[in-house]
């Protein structure tokens, strides 16, 4: 590492240690959706030294968004969101390498393309309907760890899902899962299910991952954390 | 003794956590309705529509494992089971 680069990075490093810091260095991350949850769980990890990161998303900001898309001003409002969002998180860091992708995560097998030629570590599931999620973990890597988070009202759920090892998205919420398209969500609850998020990620590339095999749900209208295991 | 475990606006709704019942072998279509009888405020209508059937938007885990992917309604609790109810959220 350069000085500066020692610098900015001078306040986890002694937290995490040297072989956890550069594996983050080293890292590339795929964050899907840079709605409320991408916003926070890009900026956290582009503020922790991840190597690269790949956003992806096909909206433009909008109004309704700036109370918790943090990487948004009023200055962006008909955007493109990726690309804001890059231009957001260069300003922050010049050591993360950030590719924005103008692309909305459908059943097409895009995605599926796009993450393998990508080479991510892990894929950040912060998109805000269900059957994109599902779309999403049909084109998962072999191998390759989704961190799924979910916000509503003002509780969140996050879980790590790995093929083979933990539930899928799609086993786990069926054709229960409603979908309805502008979910009333409160910015306390998103900044924190993004943070929670972007730590996991953390976990998962230090290969000890917290949230596989349970569900954590943050509630906080009476301020409680629960688990669920699942199977 | 089987556990049934309230999340997010549904707890909001019952005003508790969690119900534990003294319950063996009862399908979770019974379950719900004894452990309806042991909240203050009915929840049903939240969690099964007018037919009796699984409503979208409510997860029913049995050890956290979707009943659709046992025996749905029909499934077996047994004693030290946990059923969970769960609107996931779905926003980002």
């Amino acid at each position: 590492m350069m000085a500066e680069e020692r610098e900015y990075f001078s306040r986890c490093t002694p937290v995490w240690g040297p072989e956890r810091t550069q594996k983050v260095r080293e890292a590339a991350v795929a964050v899907a959706g840079t709605g409320g949850l991408g916003c926070t769980v890009a900026e956290i990890l582009v503020r922790s030294g991840i190597g690269r990161i790949v956003l992806i998303d096909k909206g433009r900001v909008d109004i309704p968004d700036l109370n918790r898309q943090i990487l948004y001003s009023m200055d962006d409002v008909g955007k493109i969101k990726v690309e804001a969002a890059a231009g957001k998180l260069r300003e922050i860091s010049t050591f993360t390498e950030v590719v924005p992708v103008v692309r909305e995560i459908d059943v097409s097998g895009d995605v599926a393309v796009l993450l393998r030629d990508m080479k991510c570590a892990v894929v950040v599931d912060c998109l805000d309907n269900f059957p994109g999620r599902f779309a999403l973990e049909a084109g998962i890597p072999e191998g390759v760890s989704l961190v799924h988070g979910g916000v509503e009202r003002d509780y969140g759920q996050i879980t790590t899902v790995v093929r083979g090892k933990t539930p899928t998205l799609t086993e786990l919420y069926s054709d229960t899962a409603s979908s309805a398209p502008g979910v009333s969500v409160t910015p306390p609850v998103v900044v924190t299910a993004g943070g929670i998020m972007a730590q996991e990620v953390l976990n998962v590339l230090w290969g000890t991952p917290s949230l596989q095999g349970r569900l954590l749900v943050v509630e906080f209208s009476d301020f409680s954390f629960f688990y669920i295991p699942l199977q | 003794m089987i556990r049934v475990r309230f999340f997010t606006i549904l707890r909001l709704l019952v005003k508790r956590a969690d119900v534990i019942l003294d319950r063996r072998g009862i399908s979770v279509r019974d379950l719900l309705d004894d452990a309806q009888r042991a909240v203050p405020v009915p929840f049903l209508h939240k969690v099964l529509d007018d037919e009796g059937k699984m409503k979208r938007g409510t997860l029913i885990l049995v050890n956290g494992r979707h009943v659709q992917h046992l025996d749905g309604l029909d499934t077996i609790i047994e004693d030290g089971d946990e059923v969970s109810l769960f609107p996931p959220g779905g926003g980002g």
